[in-house]
């Protein structure tokens, strides 16, 4: 591979600097976790409160699109958790992964400028070519649901532009450069009163579920394991709901 | 004492590209290049990048002109602002042309308003980003161009009748026309490999704002392979044609 | 005809020139480095604003055109023909600017370089065109413009002197075809002796001496003058056929009558030198010390120096029997016929 202009080869050094490695006894063990970039608030919250339930851990994220995530897996990022937000992307990496479970859902909503001044009904509304629609790519998670979404409702969008994450699309819509755009419900909360949300109903919309799961070159497998199905105690379910993520 | 130091320096610059040719999935190599949106994505490439080109100059010798001959308050701030795009983060541009021309901005917003015309999302918008970007390259060769040139040329193209206008279309350009030349192959070059500013301003869409360098970040995403696909084609294209032109306007 | 008065005030220079000049006359701006000429040049051609003044051409008043609205033709010092123009086009260019169209403006061209003798050049690139070949072209560029007024700075300067011989030669029957009034801007005597048929001397930006070459070249008025037409050249009180030079140097007997300040002039072959102090009369005859010696053309040029400072010119063969070193002594004499005094 050809190395990459992104943050992760930055952390990657930073880390190999930090010297996180072999780890036995009561010495203190940093777990590095590759995290969807849609799972940034609460994944930050949730590290502090691990770190206070298991007092020899460290936990260090690394936030990026799902589909990065997974190529670091596969090409050069030593870590020990891996969380995506859908199956496809751990798919990918199947082989690589172990105690892979299902820790939060989230589903797609249709972001607009705040008070709607377009008058977004529904996805049907977004079929109007004079409304300027944005959605994630078709390669990237949330243009994939975006997708599935506009299939079930039997619509099609032609969009302006194709972004290379959730976020981005959201900032389009809250600059004011597109009318609409599809992303995902946790994502409104950090739009504020930046962006309207117009709600998609549950028999159109799909659920993202977001899985974690150990990686097999983890140093510290055990520790990986241990995190991984702690993501479904109460005290984790509570801050993933509080931002927004149903849980299982 | 130089040779030690030129050899590191060509290393340097050789070898990403000798990592690129190495990992190249040869064996696939034709039925990848064949795709639709290879040669779209290329298309659209050449296509802006010349436009860029052609904008810059329009925009940039007149530029150049004034900066080199006429002595105003204020010129050297204007150079200064000339060249800022070379040291802004592109994506920064992006942003700032985005809040100058995007469908809320300080003009844009007229232009919508006026005309109905928005340009994020559009080739028009991609044209822009790549201008902006590559317009200072332009600037600084030209403007060299003009002070090197020899002005009495222009006394006697005065004295011959011509008018000024003819003299600057007649005298003065030939005149500077490998500056101009030279300016136009770095111009072009800059917005072949424009990024950043292109996908904040003028968004990702296949066919219509999807240019090479922006399916190259987007297939590195998903198709680590196609990305070093796209690589290769980006860069033997813009080693052919830069090649080609430095030969001839370069020396 | 022209009638001018050209003021161009700088920092540290101011020039001041009146010129007239008759249609069909060459007029030659005669001067050192720095005295004007190519500014009092600009000036007609329109290239440099006037301070003050005025620029009359056949009566129509040119001091407020510009130069594309001024018909002129102008030779310029290294030509500045178009690098990137054949000498066709660069011949051609002219008569475009003044709106003939494409073919007829080549055609023109054409012609004019079949006059300078070049018809078979027309195709070539001013760089390859040798020093002589650029010359005739730029003529024939100026002329294509079929000016009323043209100008020539330093016209024959970037030539090798047998080149020169030749084109000057061309220039001058060129010249002499022209029948607009044409004003050539030199340094070199015999280039404005040669083509001229008046010279203006120009020193500090203003006019020292003005005359036709034979006039000027009897009768020097400047230093400047003097040495370049190779005189030596003094001021003195004549009274009768005797010149007296400042502070009863010497007393010249000279062939003219004359009263009053006058300039007397000779020529350095007209000195003799002599060891010894020779009989006869004490007139013409001073004490000098040798300045310096140098070969010139085929003879020896001799500085003296003292109160007469003089240029002598001798033959090989005399500068051996005197022995003669720089420092020595010696007394110079000039014959009576062979002076020239005239009014200052």
């Amino acid at each position: 591979m050809p190395p990459m202009p992104r943050v992760a080869a930055l952390a990657a050094v930073a880390l190999a600097l930090s010297g996180c490695g072999i780890a036995s006894g009561d010495e203190r063990i940093t777990l590095n976790v590759l995290a969807a970039s849609s799972l940034t608030e609460a994944f930050e919250e949730l590290g502090t409160a691990y770190g206070a339930a298991a007092r020899n851990v460290t936990v260090r994220f690394e936030f990026a699109g799902s589909q990065d995530l997974a190529m670091d897996v596969e090409e050069r990022e030593p870590a020990d958790v891996l969380a995506t937000a859908d199956q496809a992307s751990m798919d990918t990496v199947a082989d690589r992964v172990t105690g892979r479970r299902a820790f939060a859902y989230n589903s797609m909503t249709i972001a607009v400028a705040p008070g709607n001044p377009r008058h977004v009904q529904g996805l049907a509304s977004l079929a109007d070519r004079r409304l300027r629609v944005v959605l994630g790519g078709p390669i990237v998670p949330v243009g994939r649901y975006a997708a599935q979404v506009l299939a079930k409702a039997g619509v099609v969008v032609r969009p302006r532009s194709e972004e290379a994450d959730a976020r981005t699309v959201l900032t389009r819509v809250r600059t004011g450069a597109a009318d609409a755009g599809i992303v995902y419900v946790t994502d409104m909360r950090s739009a504020g009163i930046a962006a309207t949300s117009v709600p998609i109903p549950a028999q159109q919309n799909v659920t993202a579920t977001y899985f974690a799961a150990a990686l097999r070159a983890s140093a510290h497998e055990e520790a990986a394991k241990d995190f991984v199905a702690w993501l479904r105690s109460s005290t984790a379910t509570a801050i993933l709901r509080k931002y927004g993520f149903p849980t299982p | 004492m130089l040779v030690l130091p030129a050899l590191i320096g060509l290393a340097f610059l050789v070898l990403p590209l000798l990592g690129l040719l190495v990992r190249a999935p040869w064996s696939t190599l034709g039925t990848r290049l064949a795709r639709p949106e290879i040669l779209d994505a290329l298309r659209l490439s050449l296509l802006s990048a010349t436009l860029a080109t052609l904008l810059c100059l329009l925009l940039g010798v007149p530029l150049a002109w004034v900066l080199a001959r006429i002595d105003f308050p204020g010129r050297r701030l204007v150079r200064a602002l000339v060249t800022v795009p070379l040291v802004l983060p592109p994506v920064v541009g992006g942003v700032a042309l985005l809040l100058a021309l995007g469908r809320n901005g300080l003009v844009g917003h007229w232009l919508d308003r006026w005309f109905g015309l928005t340009l994020p999302f559009t080739t028009a918008g991609v044209v822009l980003a790549e201008a902006f970007v590559a317009l200072p390259f332009l600037v600084i060769s030209v403007e060299g161009a003009v002070r090197a040139a020899d002005l009495r040329y222009e006394d006697a193209a005065a004295t011959l009748g011509a008018s000024r206008w003819t003299t600057f279309r007649r005298v003065t350009l030939p005149l500077i026309a490998p500056g101009v030349g030279a300016g136009a192959v770095l111009c072009w070059a800059r917005a072949l490999g424009e990024f950043g500013a292109t996908i904040t301003f003028a968004g990702n869409l296949p066919g219509r704002t999807q240019t090479m360098p922006l399916a190259v970040y987007l297939a590195l995403e998903n198709d680590p392979q196609a990305a070093i696909v796209l690589s290769l084609v980006l860069l033997a294209v813009s080693v052919v044609v830069l090649a080609g032109l430095r030969g001839r306007w370069v020396s | 005809m022209i009638d001018a008065r050209l003021v161009v005030r700088r920092a540290a220079f101011t020039l001041d020139l009146a010129l007239t000049a008759a249609p069909g006359e060459v007029v030659a701006l005669l001067g050192p480095n720095g005295a004007g000429k190519t500014t009092a040049l600009r000036a007609l051609a329109g290239l440099t604003p006037l301070s003050e003044g005025h620029l009359h051409v056949d009566g129509e008043p040119w001091h407020d055109r510009p130069a594309e609205r001024r018909a002129v033709g102008v030779v310029f010092q290294d030509y500045l023909l178009f690098p990137h123009l054949s000498a066709l086009e660069n011949v051609a260019f002219g008569p475009r600017c003044q709106g003939v169209g494409r073919r007829e403006a080549r055609r023109l061209a054409a012609e004019w370089l079949e006059r300078v003798g070049l018809s078979d050049q027309a195709a070539r690139r001013p760089r390859t065109l040798s020093g002589g070949q650029a010359q005739r072209v730029a003529l024939a560029r100026a002329l294509a413009v079929r000016p009323r007024l043209l100008l020539l700075d330093e016209p024959l300067s970037a030539l090798d002197a047998h080149t020169r011989l030749t084109v000057r030669a061309g220039l001058r029957r060129h010249l002499a075809a022209f029948d607009g009034v044409a004003v050539l801007v030199t340094h070199d005597a015999l280039d404005a002796m040669a083509l001229a048929d008046r010279l203006v001397v120009i020193e500090n930006g203003a006019v020292v001496q003005e005359g036709t070459p034979a006039h000027v070249a009897r009768h020097p008025r400047t230093d400047y003058v003097a040495r370049l037409v190779g005189l030596n050249l003094y001021r003195g009180t004549a009274g009768g056929h005797s010149v007296v030079l400042p502070g009863d140097a010497v007393t010249f007997n000279t062939a003219e009558a004359l009263d009053g300040e006058v300039f007397l002039a000779f020529p350095p072959s007209a000195v003799a030198l002599f060891r010894t102090r020779p009989d006869g009369s004490p007139r013409n005859l001073w004490e000098a010390t040798v300045g310096g010696i140098e070969p010139h053309a085929d003879q020896i040029r001799v500085h003296l120096e003292g109160p007469v400072p003089a240029a002598a010119d001798v033959t090989p063969a005399a500068l051996a029997e005197l022995r003669l070193a720089e420092g020595d002594r010696v007394w110079a004499a000039v014959k009576a016929t062979e002076t020239h005094a005239y009014p200052a």
